[in-house]
């Protein structure tokens, strides 16, 4: 796959997350304690816990889809309190509209912002080869697999070339040999593009594998346990699980589970 | 797929001439049954005159699925759209399908006359209910996280709906309106029965009246006729309008068979 300059991330600003004394009640279930956390722009950091830990509730609120009970999140300058221009969203499910072709689906971001899709078609070629999914422009989803509706996925959050990606989850439906792929393929499109991203998950490997920082977070409530750095050069490969800062990273997470009594 | 159609043709063929020959046989007398034969030159005969008579129910069958169709997708679509509405307005329409029309019928008559309109009335009160509930169930189909990437996509409401919403909610709207044309046939018919100068219902009763059991099974086979050229019109349209629902649905029963 070729680098393309116009990928790697526009002329504009970049923007962090910037995460403060997040409170999330629903009813009297009290989801996400003071959270408090920051990722840097261009920083790709992986919230890891159980389910139910509240992982999917931060993203949500970091979203603009749920306003949180307490405490503020700015994206760049900016007070979330709606969803914000400068996001692009993975869900787990990949989403897809059944009856628009991959094309169609990637640009349903711009027909629903007002974007004009003459101004995107040179990055939705772009995004299209960087996914592999050439040759798939006009094929429905249901004649695509589940990694390859994915794709898709990502193109579509992409394709408004926002400066933040929030995925949840996003190939925890996959197979585990598609996930690799997936992981692979994600690795080289943050690459090529720098996006901050937000990336929820409940695998271990697949977060030491991707982030450059990993939440752990216990459950009920919600908070923050640790966070971990990963010292691993890039691009990196699945090779490398074998590598002292990989294992390290791997037992220090295992290690902070269990002190919190929990199994992945 | 192609020798699907065998089997229920030799089905039909087969029951006709068991009928032809039992009639035949112990000699039934026609008023009781009339042999096949009799019932197709009948056809035959009457052809001008059974067309018309189907072509007055068509209208009215016609008339009250569009009036149907007309009233009760937007009411569906209000009705998931305004809670307050679904409270107020959910509890009338389940009590209107509560008693069977076929009593209303007569007081729609005594309004509106011996026309194409109380019949048209009558089968529409039959044929809204299936289209609002399946308006209703296709509309909340939308999957969850399909609403928060409209959300996140800061997507007008308008546009979530008609981008998102409304497609996806047609292939249940069809199923709806497959049901609603069966029904529509049924209310014209019952209105018909209750008073008419014309029609299949009409006929029905006369050819009654005069043990006429051979125009009787004309009829029938009138009804039938209207019955399934109107399901495979609405059939016809949801390939038209909705072709990738179709093809997940003919993928689907490949992969299982």
């Amino acid at each position: 796959m070729t680098t393309d300059a116009n990928l790697v991330s526009s002329v504009r600003t970049e923007a962090d997350i910037q995460i403060a004394g997040v409170t999330q009640r629903f009813g009297s279930l009290l989801a996400l304690d003071t959270v408090d956390l920051r990722i840097s722009a261009g920083e790709f950091v992986s919230v890891l816990g159980p389910s139910g830990c509240g992982k999917s509730t931060l993203m949500r609120a970091v979203a603009g889809l749920v306003p949180p009970t307490a405490g503020t999140i700015h994206i760049g300058a900016d007070l979330v309190r709606k969803p914000h221009p400068d996001v692009g969203i993975v869900f787990q499910k990949a989403t897809l509209l059944p009856w628009r072709n991959v094309r169609d689906n990637i640009t349903l971001q711009l027909e629903m912002r007002n974007l004009p899709a003459a101004r995107f078609e040179k990055r939705l070629r772009q995004l299209i080869t960087l996914t592999g999914l050439e040759g798939f422009e006009s094929a429905l989803p249901h004649q695509l697999s589940g990694g390859m509706q994915q794709r898709v996925a990502l193109c579509r959050a992409l394709i408004h070339d926002p400066k933040i990606m929030l995925m949840d989850e996003p190939f925890g439906a996959l197979d585990a040999m598609t996930r690799e792929t997936m992981n692979l393929e994600l690795q080289r499109v943050w690459l090529e593009s720098r996006k901050t991203v937000m990336f929820i998950t409940h695998s271990i490997s697949e977060a030491v594998f991707l982030s450059d920082r990993i939440v752990v977070m216990s459950k009920r409530p919600g908070k923050i346990a640790t966070i971990i750095d990963v010292d691993l050069p890039r691009p990196r490969s699945f090779s490398m699980v074998g590598e002292p800062a990989f294992i390290e990273a791997t037992i220090r997470i295992r290690e902070c589970f269990d002190a919190l009594g929990m199994t992945e | 797929m192609r020798t699907n159609w065998i089997y229920p043709a030799t089905a039909i063929l087969l029951s006709v001439a068991v009928w032809q020959f039992s009639v035949w046989a112990f000699a039934v007398p026609a008023y009781l049954l009339p042999p096949p034969l009799a019932v197709a030159q009948r056809l035959v005969e009457d052809f001008t005159f059974l067309s018309y008579h189907s072509w007055i129910t068509t209208l009215e069958t016609l008339g009250g699925f569009l009036l149907s169709v007309i009233i009760g997708i937007p009411l569906g679509i209000l009705l998931v759209w305004s809670r307050t509405l679904e409270r107020a307005i959910m509890p009338l329409l389940v009590v209107s399908q509560a008693f069977p029309k076929v009593a209303v019928a007569p007081l729609i008559i005594i309004w509106f006359g011996l026309g194409l309109f109380p019949k048209i009335l009558i089968a529409f009160s039959v044929a809204f209910f299936p289209i609002v509930v399946s308006t209703i169930a296709g509309m909340r189909s939308v999957d969850a996280d399909l609403n928060d990437l409209a959300r996140s996509m800061q997507a007008s409401s308008l546009k979530t709906f008609l981008k998102i919403r409304l497609p996806f909610a047609m292939p249940q709207i069809f199923s709806g309106l497959k049901v609603a044309i069966a029904f529509a046939t049924v209310g014209a018919v019952v209105g018909e029965w209750v008073g008419a100068e014309s029609g299949l219902g009409y006929l029905l009763l006369s050819a009654n009246a005069n043990l006429d059991t051979a125009l009787l099974f004309a009829v029938l086979v009138a009804l039938m006729v209207i019955g399934l050229v109107l399901y495979y019109a609405v059939e016809l349209a949801e390939r038209l309008m909705i072709p990738w629902h179709i093809s997940i649905r003919s993928d689907e029963l490949r992969a299982s068979s």
